[in-house]
């Protein structure tokens, strides 16, 4: 009896020391461990014919996955990853047709996309920037993922080079634009004659990837997809929410945590002399 | 209980023993106060992906972020471990500003205000303790984006509409309801607090890559001198399924 009124008495001391944290201190820690990432598949000939499953740690992500196709971002822990591609009903021991090993860093955003032709294919671990743009911009950056182009220059039809020296299979960085729509053109380095063009369209506040496609019979495009949206103008600072009417002041402490404090008290307490009775009998 | 199915016979009835019945009686309401707080049923651990259970928006196809076409049910490869696997889920159509925020856990139910930036470049705060506001310059609910609704902890006099925001835990429900009628819920990730000195404007405002709910209250000490708190509460939410 004794013996489980002292196991008692601990373990309800040890819930009230593991529970009091949640009314102190109810705000979740961060869950600073954590990074984001998406799956792409930019390679033109593996596709509808070899539909692939992609796996993230030994957890399958995907089970069909078509070109041009570009995932939701996903929370994983951060630190080292692989990820690996193999056809649809490959067993999970088979080699993978393409593997990636790389490291997540906490907070930051990633895409691995899989480029190249078939016969070569490729996964690539790109940085995705999910800073706050300049107040009123977007922020777009291009990604060389058609097979057979020469080293290219990326510009605004009839006006600014946003990138220059761009080859497969590299991402650009990210460029500040104003809202609008934007024809981009795509030149060999140096030369006049475009190779591609097409018609971006960005908001203030949105990062945006444009994947510059094509090849092995598929048409060369530019392929525009969302990274994230911010807030167009961001306010500054904190926010005002509070008057001070709940706050802790001079007065006695809240009467839940009072009761709490007197009922451990009285419960040790009357454990003690319980005992101390038992012992001089 | 398991005392008295280990007690072979009813033995006399010892003052020691009252005494100890007492004391344990006592533990057993401490305990039982230090539980409430954490009856709140929580969900998934903190930051975990949640996708609905049956998620009733489909991904927008009209949408900007083209989503890898996923079964409902992944059919099973042996030895790999199926992942909730990432799901955009937006609200189709054009956006529709929120005019109503219900949080079942904390009992919260409120209309919503418009609200803006102050001269100082500071976020507008409702007018009215009692109802919450959305910050019109961002994202709705339902768009890719962060949606950030404040309202205040308490008033000069006693608590306000978001006094109990601090017991929201990861898998709280938040739904909002907007002019076009779509009612979206939302699936607290984590609640976080940020001195007001130092706060993540780009964290809580930058870009997000999902359809994003932020709910910003004040917390921490209360500084008198200034008459405010030094602290602001974010619960970081994500969109989870709609209906209409």
């Amino acid at each position: 009896m004794r013996g489980f009124l002292r196991a008692f008495l601990t373990v309800a001391l040890a819930v009230c020391v593991l529970g009091m944290p949640r009314l102190a201190a109810p705000a979740q820690a961060a869950p600073g461990d954590q990074a984001m990432i998406r799956i792409a598949h930019f390679s033109p000939d593996a596709s509808y014919v070899d539909v692939y499953m992609v796996s993230l740690n030994r957890k399958q992500l995907f089970p069909n996955v078509f070109y041009k196709g570009v995932s939701a971002y996903w929370k994983v822990a951060a630190g080292p990853f692989t990820y690996e591609v193999r056809p649809a009903g490959a067993t999970p021991e088979s080699t993978p047709a393409i593997r990636v090993t790389g490291k997540l860093e906490a907070g930051k955003a990633y895409t691995v996309a899989a480029v190249g032709r078939k016969a070569q294919l490729r996964g690539v671990l790109f940085r995705d920037d999910m800073s706050p743009s300049a107040p009123g911009k977007a922020k777009v950056r291009f990604l060389d993922a058609a097979i057979d182009l020469p080293q290219v220059d990326i510009a605004l039809a009839g006006g600014r080079t946003l990138s220059s020296g761009v080859s497969f299979p590299q991402p650009t960085r990210y460029a500040q634009l104003a809202s609008g729509n934007y024809k981009v053109e795509v030149r060999r380095t140096g030369a006049e004659a475009v190779l591609v063009k097409g018609n971006v369209a960005v908001r203030q506040g949105t990062v945006t990837s444009v994947a510059l496609l094509g090849g092995a019979g598929k048409p060369r495009e530019l392929f525009a997809f969302g990274d994230a949206t911010g807030t167009r103008v961001a306010p500054s600072g904190g926010i005002r929410t509070g008057a001070g009417g709940t706050a802790p002041s001079s007065r006695a402490p809240a009467a839940p945590v009072l009761l709490l404090v007197l009922a451990v008290a009285a419960g040790a307490g009357l454990l003690a002399v319980s005992t101390r009775r038992r012992v001089r009998a | 209980m398991a005392a008295a199915r280990r007690t072979p016979a009813p033995p006399p009835v010892r003052p020691g023993r009252v005494l100890k019945a007492l004391g344990a009686l006592a533990l057993l309401l401490a305990l039982g106060s230090c539980a409430v707080p954490s009856a709140q049923p929580s969900g998934p651990g903190a930051g975990a992906i949640a996708p609905g259970p049956a998620p009733a928006g489909p991904a927008d196809p009209a949408g900007p972020l083209p989503g890898v076409d996923v079964p409902a049910t992944p059919p099973e490869a042996p030895g790999f471990e199926v992942a909730d696997a990432p799901r955009q889920v937006t609200v189709p159509g054009p956006a529709s500003p929120p005019v109503r925020l219900t949080i079942p856990a904390i009992r919260v139910a409120t209309s919503l205000v418009r609200l803006g930036r102050e001269r100082d470049g500071s976020m507008q705060v409702p007018v009215d303790f009692a109802r919450a506001g959305w910050f019109a310059e961002g994202p709705t609910p339902g768009e890719v984006g962060p949606a950030v609704v404040a309202g205040h902890v308490d008033s000069r006099t006693g608590p306000a509409v978001f006094f109990r925001l601090r017991e929201l835990r990861p898998g709280d429900t938040v739904q909002v309801e907007r002019a076009d009628g779509a009612r979206l819920r939302f699936v607290v990730e984590q609640a976080r607090s940020f001195p007001k000195a130092t706060f993540p404007t780009a964290e809580v405002f930058g870009p997000a890559p999902w359809a994003a709910l932020r709910l910003v209250t004040c917390g921490g000490d209360f500084d008198r001198a200034r008459g405010s708190y030094r602290d602001n509460l974010v619960v970081f939410a994500r969109l989870a399924s709609v209906s209409r």
